[in-house]
């Protein structure tokens, strides 16, 4: 754990790997495959911390989420994402995203029109409409856009009624999110 | 002075009763309440004496004191200079000598739970400057624009050295030393890379402080993840096992 952690910060605050690694580590035998996006692992080690239920490493994952969370890409929202699919049951996650309730959750997180907010908002779109699976993609996302118009109109949605199979750390990672985008303006 | 007034209740309630029990509950008592003064959100802190409980709690729960130092930097572990010396003898206090009886496990134990709860609560705890013309807040920072997390590393990183006057109660095995020293190498070289602004020097430039302050928050936030990782190195018990097994697989996991 904290080798991958080494690995990717050094891969993430240096984006020309082949000239030069500080800690010698070149791995001969994965070629093939390109290695995942070092904030992709960073967050995973963030959830994993979140997981494990000590004040101080919770302290320390939500912390460095909302130092990182500006670097966050679509991929990340979705291993986010995937991953509260494994922890909360598929079957209640489908319901969720079925009923939309979960992604406008999300959605609604991000209401603040910035361009970093816009950019990861996609990407929350994107992944819901991923982990839905069956339509078409931009098709999935534009209803997924269009249902949101629906829930920021309606006033009941704002107070998010139904929040159900969430969980916890997902909806604690999603608000440092907004609180970051908030933040940069 | 403060400090010593602190120090000097600890050591007052240990002479007022001698049988082992009562000074385990006493030692007790006092490492609740100095972790009651960092919870506590409505006491002021000053980096000073946040800075000498956290100590405190660092020799206390990892380290056996050998023999106090005259020079030492580390409060804990320092003789008090001349006169405030001569005035706590005379209350009869134990502070120039090592503690006798030791520290029990039980007592060590607390004082690293302690150490982590308090660390916790710093990391949330945040500050408020003002700037020109706004107030700034920064989050899980000393004044000087040190994490609290990579403070506490380096206390105890230098307690480490430092082997004629205390000693590490657990050593690591080869394994955890050279994670160890990779990650604090690694800590070293994202500084070099993203350079540590002074939070003084901030107010300037607006523009230019948000571009490197946007950089430099990613670089804290996985120094952050770094120090806790060396932080619980030294300080989770190998007994209770760290456990990372459940953290390599979800690493597998990702993609």
């Amino acid at each position: 754990m904290v080798q991958s952690c080494i690995d990717s910060a050094s891969r993430l605050f240096q984006p020309s790997t082949d000239t030069f690694n500080v800690l010698e580590s070149p791995r001969d035998d994965q070629i093939q495959e390109p290695p995942p996006e070092p904030i992709d692992v960073l967050v995973d080690i963030i959830i994993g911390c979140l997981e494990k239920g000590t004040a101080f490493m919770r302290a320390v994952g939500i912390r460095s989420f909302s130092l990182l969370s500006g670097v966050v890409k679509d991929t990340t929202i979705n291993l986010i994402l995937s991953v509260s699919v494994s922890t909360t049951g598929f079957s209640s996650i489908l319901n969720n995203i079925h009923s939309n309730w979960n992604v406008g959750t999300l959605g609604n997180f991000l209401l603040t029109p910035t361009k970093k907010a816009t950019r990861v908002m996609m990407g929350i779109w994107k992944a819901a409409a991923i982990a839905t699976g069956c339509p078409p993609l931009g098709l999935r996302a534009a209803q997924v856009m269009s249902h949101k118009m629906r829930m920021r109109n309606s006033r009941a949605s704002q107070k998010f009624p139904r929040q159900m199979g969430v969980s916890p750390w997902v909806k604690r990672l999603m608000k440092r999110l907004r609180g970051n985008s908030m933040m940069i303006r | 002075m403060r400090i010593y007034t602190l120090k000097k209740t600890i050591d007052n309630s240990l002479r007022a009763r001698s049988d082992n029990q009562g000074i385990d509950a006493r030692r007790s008592w006092i490492i609740e309440q100095f972790a009651a003064l960092i919870r506590k959100g409505t006491i002021p802190k000053s980096d000073e004496w946040v800075q000498v409980i956290l100590e405190w709690f660092i020799v206390h729960g990892t380290f056996t004191i050998k023999k106090k130092s005259q020079k030492s930097s580390i409060s804990a572990v320092c003789i008090p200079p001349f006169p405030i010396k001569v005035w706590l003898s005379q209350l009869g206090t134990q502070i120039h000598s090592v503690p006798s009886p030791p520290y029990s496990d039980h007592l060590r134990r607390q004082c690293r739970e302690r150490l982590l709860g308090c660390l916790a609560d710093l990391t949330r705890l945040s500050i408020v400057t003002k700037m020109a013309e706004k107030a700034q807040r920064f989050t899980g920072i000393a004044l000087d624009g040190q994490l609290w997390l990579s403070r506490v590393a380096e206390i105890i990183r230098k307690l480490e050295k430092d082997s004629k006057h205390v000693a590490l109660l657990s050593e690591l095995d080869e394994d955890d030393r050279g994670k160890l020293e990779q990650a604090c190498g690694t800590v070293a070289w994202l500084r070099k890379v993203r350079p540590r602004f002074v939070l003084r020097v901030f107010s300037s430039e607006i523009f230019e402080c948000q571009v490197s302050g946007d950089q430099r928050e990613q670089a804290d936030g996985v120094e952050l993840l770094l120090q806790s990782f060396i932080i619980q190195f030294y300080i989770e018990d190998s007994s209770e096992g760290r456990d990372t097994a459940s953290l390599e697989v979800r690493c597998l996991f990702s993609h």
